[in-house]
């Protein structure tokens, strides 16, 4: 079999009339499960990888063709089925009648098989301890003669100079082995083929002379082997250690019995060893598994629910697909790894597949609701991609919208400035994500401002997510698991702001074993360690970033204006869960801040997050789960200056809030999953408390009002699938906020709706349409947030943003599922967003709603992205055309900002083209590459000049009348991992980088002085003017 | 108060990569608009400026010629009785030293402007009563080598300030000239002669100067914040230890007055807008309208915000020899002693040099010459004009 690369490429047009094939596949292979009485234990294991790259030759034995011959199980012989053997993998295949797709049965169940003539043994089984695999018996008499294939992936470089791209191809290796007497021996090729062309037995003897290298046969001892089916209503017998089948089935899915303690180092190492192999399957997907008891069985349907974990460190696994086979019905994992799906009683086969994790395949007899904890693993790159991946497919299977998820293994390898991976930046390479400029505060999700975003870590509110002006983010990568954004269809139990949310998601501590790492850059350095405080039982997780930037300020000029500059930087990250037992998860959480940076000595600034909560997660019954979190985020900023001794003073402003959410999420009838809740927060906010500095100082002691006020919100939604085409997702949600001094009270029904309809099962559209409130603004007059810029609550004064979303969308899943192409519109409208006046004041402001003005807000924009998750090369590629435009709401006359006409926002740059690429070159060496081209963004700049108070003075254009030139960046990193010496206690890894590789000279900003009073000069400032290299060291242990 | 400095600088700073680069950028031409300057000076002669506003990087234009008045509440008119072109624009006098502090103002500017025959008008003004100063000072900064003048004041009624000053110094160079050289003629034939050396008879000198200069910078403070409406040693002057300026002696006049919150709006609007340095985290510049109105055409953009207010002025007078603080940075330069007139041609324009004294009196056979710069104090800015009321003669 030799494919082209154009036949792959015509290979997704193939795809669609072999669809109807797919359908058939499964109904005869139930109806061949069914006709056998539920008895048969043929056609069970999971499904044949398939290998979506371009090879030459084939990883089968010889041929890929099946051949018609017999398989024997468990010593039980099946005649008449069609065999062929994957020498790749060491596996048995067996095409079930009808079918495309091949099965593979669990290899310790398989005693051998045969194709036509040829009959193959399963050595391990067998009792030898050698390379485990299927052996083909060449001779078979006084002593047997056995031939091994083993197939490797290679790749020929050599053709790379002609046609542009490495070739890949299975290389054959065979070896030859004698047996007689118990033992196995290699033996050489030639001696081999006279073993079998004449065969003697004193030739035999003499080849089994050298007995050294013999392997002896090991009688597997006589236990009970774990049962391949289970009739209805039997219960079989438990083998020890290894598994448990009740209501509660834990998989362990390592033959040893990996849970178990004392034999922890010798699971590990077997673990380890199957993983360097690269080509076994870690997981149970071959044997059934019962769910529930037949006696508790209600109606025709029941729920399966449970947790999926990582198989090394226990941590839950989110965002894994967990999806019925046959129905196509299907569930993802929250962020505590829980699923719950609804099955039909009976045989399923239930998919899970999630981002860089081997999918898994497990047969189910479901008899009632129950429970199935799971565990997975990750995929092994030394696989070389060899991918088979439903994964791609959730775009197909959710019907929300804009939704982008970033795992933190990509982040980590997205280059960006001093080489410090980061959760913001990575953000940014989004499509429909952008920011005022590079080192600047804040993100605009789909033409909203930094304000309407909200930042949630482990479901606190983080009020200001950057660090040192907004070159480092306020996150740890070591701590994170991943990040979602949502900037289209936002679920019903979020809401508080009106355009996107950031999900940012912890991880939790492996349960397994203490771990660390270590991480040093050029200005900060960090660590995380995490472990189990009791195995499997209570983990915690610890992380803390500082810097040592103030070096930097020693390097600038003596006379410079920041020569007496400082500015520093400090988080720290902690959470411990508990399980309490297999329905009870408590976790405790916190997080702490601290920026501090000053110029010149003469002001200080401060700010500071601060995130506590405690969850406590319950599964109530098999269909329905719960969580309920509490907790408290603060925020708060503090500005001392000392400009002078008399008018010295201390500013500080703050969020404070408490909060409790509550969220059930439940499973009705096949095709309904229910999510209901409700959430409630009090704030208390300090818009200015300014305080004299000193004693001397003359600054009156002044706080403004405090503002108190209870957002309370009750939600509802329903993730509706009617069929395998169409999915519907609806909510409502209903928030109230009563400001507490002045009293007011506003409302808002929110509408959160969105479906999908699927043409193809990887061709799907959707549509969705949102609707939200937010009660709290942030006052800026600053192109980006600053950190003087103070928050404020809606009240008598302030009237709350009100926005609403409409979006559409085309999702095409091409070349074997692993490249994703989408086209996604918006249209956005909002309103009561804030302004500021010409020579507003901002800061201690009794009467601020009268120097801000009230704005509409009108954003559309076209989003295509081309996404490759998987792969050698992976990343995506996409281009944005948007449009971000504000308009006063009152009209002031000829104060009114522009004459009231529409204005771009601050952010508004419509071309937007990013590509983030990741290439692996070997299993330790990858290329990363980024690229962010964009318009540049609106700046108001002088139109004219005039004299005034003795001096020049500028007259500046309409409010963001002009454009600042286009941005374009590349960045390249080099990212070496460490090297698979599993037993070594620490592993380094580097990174090294250049940032803004081509040194163009990206402006910044513009601005004009008169100096000398003669003559105006423009400047462009650019921040990054030349390429800046860095190096990354990250060192991992335990 | 409240001058939040603005967080300069951001992380561009902090990068050493970071780098400014002159930009340029097409823009439309907002010029021709009207520029209206001059305060309502109870107690005071008013000086009422008109401009045009001009192209970034073009030349101003002249302004029309029009009518001036300061109009009361009670319909008393005070108009304009001088007026002085200077750099295309037109300055007013108006005698409102008699004017009423208890009464509403408002100025007048018939038939000026780009579109010609428009008539302006301002908002009416209450007068804002003058604060006290109560002292003007200085301070020695041997930590940073500059010289700072502080100024205190307090105030009954009134949060916000604006001020502006005049200063005058004296100085002088390093050596009397009692000779001034006239150069010889040169043309395409080549150089005439020698030139010839004059005495310079006292009173005549080049060798006491003075420098006359005018705030540039918007100067406004405001004690909203604080428990009290005064401030004390506000350093708003800093002048470099080796400025000549305070070589000798130096004189401040400051001129300050309460404004409304109103006006000290647009003066700290036009005063961010002047220095905004292209940091993302500072306020970033917008226009404000004043409180002039086209009658015409209320659209019309009108520059300028007139305020009326009784003015305190406050001067301050300083010895060097007083003070006891510059610092001359620059080295004495020896002379050279000149034997032969033929020398004198080639120190003039290769070495920039003049004579200032002779071996003998009356003798210009053997001279002293020195750089320019030491020699004739014109060389270092300043005019020989002796500013009107300056308390001392030289001769």
């Amino acid at each position: 079999m030799k494919r082209t690369l154009l036949s792959v490429l015509t290979c997704a047009f193939l795809v669609l009339p072999a669809l109807p094939s797919a359908a058939q596949d499964y109904s005869e292979r139930h109806d061949y499960i069914r006709d056998a009485g539920g008895r048969s234990v043929l056609y069970r294991g999971r499904q044949a990888i398939r290998y979506n790259i371009n090879y030459d030759g084939t990883f089968f034995w010889e041929s890929p063709e099946f051949v018609e011959g017999s398989i024997t199980l468990d010593g039980k012989v099946y005649d008449g089925v069609l065999v062929n053997v994957d020498a790749f993998a060491g596996e048995v295949q067996l095409m079930p009648p009808g079918a495309r797709s091949a099965i593979v049965p669990a290899r310790e169940h398989v005693d051998g098989a045969s194709m036509g003539d040829t009959k193959f043994v399963n050595m391990l089984k067998k009792g030898y301890d050698v390379d485990p695999g299927f052996y083909e018996v060449l001779y078979e008499g006084d002593y047997t003669v056995y031939r091994l294939v083993r197939k490797a992936l290679l790749s020929d470089l050599s053709a790379a100079a002609s046609t542009g791209y490495a070739k890949e191809y299975f290389d054959t290796r065979s070896s030859y082995f004698i047996e007689k007497d118990g033992l196995l021996l290699p033996i050489g090729k030639r001696k081999a083929m006279r073993l079998v062309a004449s065969p003697s037995a004193s030739a035999a003897a003499s080849a089994m002379r050298s007995r050294r290298r013999a392997v002896s046969m090991q009688v597997p001892e006589p236990e009970a082997p774990a049962p391949l089916w289970v009739a209805e209503g039997e219960v079989p017998a438990l083998p020890e250690g290894d598994f448990k089948l009740n209501d509660k089935t834990i998989y362990t899915s390592l033959p040893l019995g990996f849970f178990d303690s004392g034999e922890k180092k010798e699971a590990d190492d077997e673990l380890l060893r199957l993983i360097n192999a690269g080509n076994e399957m870690v997981t149970f997907a071959n044997k059934v598994y019962d769910v529930g008891r037949a006696e508790d069985a209600r109606g025709n349907r029941a729920v399966v629910s449970g947790t999926v974990r990582d198989i090394l460190s226990g941590e839950p696994l989110a965002g894994v697909a967990v999806f019925d086979e046959k129905s196509g019905t299907y569930a993802m994992t929250d962020n505590d790894g829980g699923f719950r799906v609804s099955l039909p009683l009976g045989e399923n086969v239930l998919g899970f597949s999630g981002y860089s994790l081997e999918d898994l395949h497990l047969n189910l007899v479901v008899h009632s609701d129950g429970g199935l904890d799971v565990v997975m693993k990750e995929r092994i790159t030394s696989l070389k991609e060899a991918v088979v991946s439903a994964e791609s497919m959730v775009n197909h299977r959710d019907a929300r919208m804009g939704i982008e998820k970033v795992r933190i293994n990509t982040i980590t390898k997205i280059p960006s400035a001093f080489g410090e991976a980061d959760v913001m930046k990575a953000v940014l390479t989004l499509p429909g994500v952008k920011s005022v400029g590079e080192a600047s505060s804040g993100f605009n999700v789909r033409g909203g401002s930094a304000d309407q975003n909200l930042v949630l870590f482990n479901d606190g509110t983080i009020y200001n997510p950057s660090h040192f002006f907004g070159v480092f983010s306020a996150f740890n990568t070591d701590v994170i698991n991943d990040i979602e954004l949502y900037k289209s269809s936002i679920p019903a139990e979020f809401g508080g702001r009106i355009s996107s949310v950031l999900d940012v998601r912890g991880r939790e501590g492996n349960a397994k074993k203490v771990q660390g790492s270590l991480g040093l850059g050029l200005l900060t350095s960090r660590f995380h360690l995490e472990g189990p405080i009791k195995e499997d039982k209570t983990t915690f997780i610890i992380g803390g970033r500082t810097t040592y930037s103030n070096w930097i300020f020693g390097l600038l000029p003596e006379n410079s204006a920041y020569s007496g500059g400082r500015a520093s930087f400090s988080d720290l990250n902690a959470s411990v869960t508990h399980r309490v037992d297999d329905r009870n998860t408590i976790q405790a959480y916190a997080y702490w801040s601290r920026d501090s940076f000053s110029f010149d000595g003469d002001t200080t600034f401060h700010y500071s997050n601060l995130n506590a909560s405690l969850k406590w997660r319950r599964a109530v019954t098999g269909r329905t789960g719960m969580t309920l979190v509490a907790g408290y985020d603060r925020y708060s900023n503090i500005v001392d200056d000392a400009f002078n001794e008399v008018s010295g003073y201390s500013l500080a402003t703050g969020v404070n809030q408490a909060f409790v959410k509550t969220g059930f999420k439940s499973v009705f009838g096949d095709s309904h999953t229910v999510s209901y809740g409700g959430q409630a927060q009090l704030y208390d906010l300090n818009p200015g408390h300014m305080t004299p500095l000193t004693a001397a100082s003359l600054v009156a002691d002044h706080e403004l009002q405090r503002q108190r006020a209870v957002e309370a919100a009750l939600y509802g939604g329903d993730t509706w699938k009617p069929g395998e085409r169409l999915s519907v997702d609806m909510g409502v949600r209903f928030s109230g906020f009563q400001a507490l001094s002045p009293a007011k009270f506003y409302w808002a029904p929110e509408l959160r709706v969105s479906g999908k309809y699927s043409f193809r099962p990887n061709l799907s559209v959707k549509a969705g349409f949102n609707s939200m409130a937010q009660y709290i603004h942030l006052i800026s007059n600053t192109s980006s947030v600053s950190p003087m810029d103070a928050w404020q609550l809606a009240g008598a004064d302030l009237k709350p943003q009100r926005g609403w979303q409409a979006a559409a969308g085309i999702y095409w899943t091409v070349r074997d599922n692993t490249i994703d192409l989408s086209l996604e519109s918006y249209y956005k409208q909002s309103s009561h967003g804030l302004d500021y006046k010409s020579g507003a004041v901002l800061i201690m402001n009794d009467h601020l709603a009268d120097d801000v003005v009230e704005t509409f807000g009108r954003a559309y924009g076209v989003e295509f992205m081309v996404k490759k998750a998987l792969g050698k090369l992976n990343g995506w590629m996409s281009y944005t055309y948007s449009r971000s435009m504000l308009r006063e709401m009152e009209d002031r006359g000829v104060e009114t900002i522009n004459g009231g006409a529409w204005y771009p926002a601050p952010h508004d740059k419509p071309h937007d083209f990013k590509l983030v690429g990741n290439y692996k070159m070997t299993h330790r060496y990858s290329l990363s590459v980024n690229v962010d081209y964009s318009t540049g963004r609106p700046v108001t700049v002088p139109v004219a000049v005039y004299e005034y108070g003795g001096g020049m003075r500028l007259a500046y254009s309409l409010r963001n009348g002009y454009r600042i030139p286009d941005y374009f960046r590349m960045d390249l990193a080099l990212n070496i991992d460490p090297g698979h010496y599993l037993r070594k206690l620490t592993h380094m890894s580097f990174t090294l980088g250049v940032y803004n590789v081509t040194g163009r000279k990206n402006p910044y900003s513009v601005y004009y002085t008169t100096a000398g009073g003669a003559q105006v000069n423009g400047y462009m400032i650019s921040v990054f003017a030349t390429p800046v290299p860095y190096l990354n060291l990250n060192l991992k242990f335990g | 108060m409240m001058k939040m400095k603005p967080i300069i600088f951001a992380a561009m700073a902090l990068m050493a990569v970071s780098c400014v680069y002159p930009f340029e950028a097409e823009t439309e031409d907002g010029s021709g608009s009207l520029v209206i300057e001059g305060d309502i000076l109870v107690g005071e002669v008013s000086k009422v400026t008109l401009g045009l506003t001009y192209p970034v990087g073009g030349v101003p234009e002249t302004v029309a010629k029009g009518t001036v008045w300061i109009e009361d509440d009670a319909g008393g008119k005070y108009y304009a009785d001088k007026s002085y072109d200077y750099n295309q624009k037109i300055m007013y006098e108006i005698d409102t030293r008699d004017a009423d502090p208890s009464r509403q103002y408002r100025l007048h500017v018939d038939a000026v402007g780009a579109k010609g025959g428009h008539d302006y008008e301002s908002s009416w003004q209450s007068v804002t009563p003058a604060p006290e100063i109560d002292s003007l000072s200085y301070l020695k900064d041997f930590d940073r080598s500059r010289f700072n003048i502080t100024l205190s004041m307090h105030s009954k009624k009134g949060s916000f300030f604006k001020w502006t000053y005049i200063e005058d110094w004296e100085y002088h160079v390093d050596y009397y000239a009692t000779y001034v050289y006239h150069p010889p003629q040169t043309g395409w034939w080549g150089v005439n002669g020698y030139g010839s050396i004059e005495e310079l008879v006292p009173p005549d000198n080049i060798y006491y100067c003075y420098g006359h200069e005018e705030s540039s910078e918007i100067l406004t403070f405001s004690t909203e914040k604080q428990t009290d409406d005064r401030f004390v040693d506000l350093e708003f002057r800093k002048i470099p230890r080796d400025d000549i300026k305070i070589s000798f002696y130096y004189r401040i006049k400051v001129f300050l007055e309460a404004l409304d919150k109103e006006a000290y709006t647009y003066w700290e609007n036009m005063k961010t807008n002047s220095e905004y340095n292209g940091n993302l985290f500072a306020p970033t510049p917008s226009e404000m309208v004043g409180n002039i109105r086209c009658l015409q055409d209320p659209g019309e953009l009108v520059i300028g915000y007139i305020s009326a207010a009784q003015r305190a002025q406050k001067t301050l007078f300083l010895d060097a020899a007083d003070i006891q603080f510059y610092k001359r940075n620059e080295p004495y330069v020896e002379p050279v002693l000149l034997e032969s007139p033929s020398e004198w041609y080639q120190y003039y324009s290769r070495e920039s040099f003049l004579p200032y004294s002779s071996v003998m009196p009356h003798d210009t056979g053997q001279t002293y010459w020195a750089p320019a710069r030491c020699v004739d104090c014109r060389k270092r800015g300043g005019t020989l004009t002796k500013p009107d009321d300056w308390p001392f003669l030289h001769w």
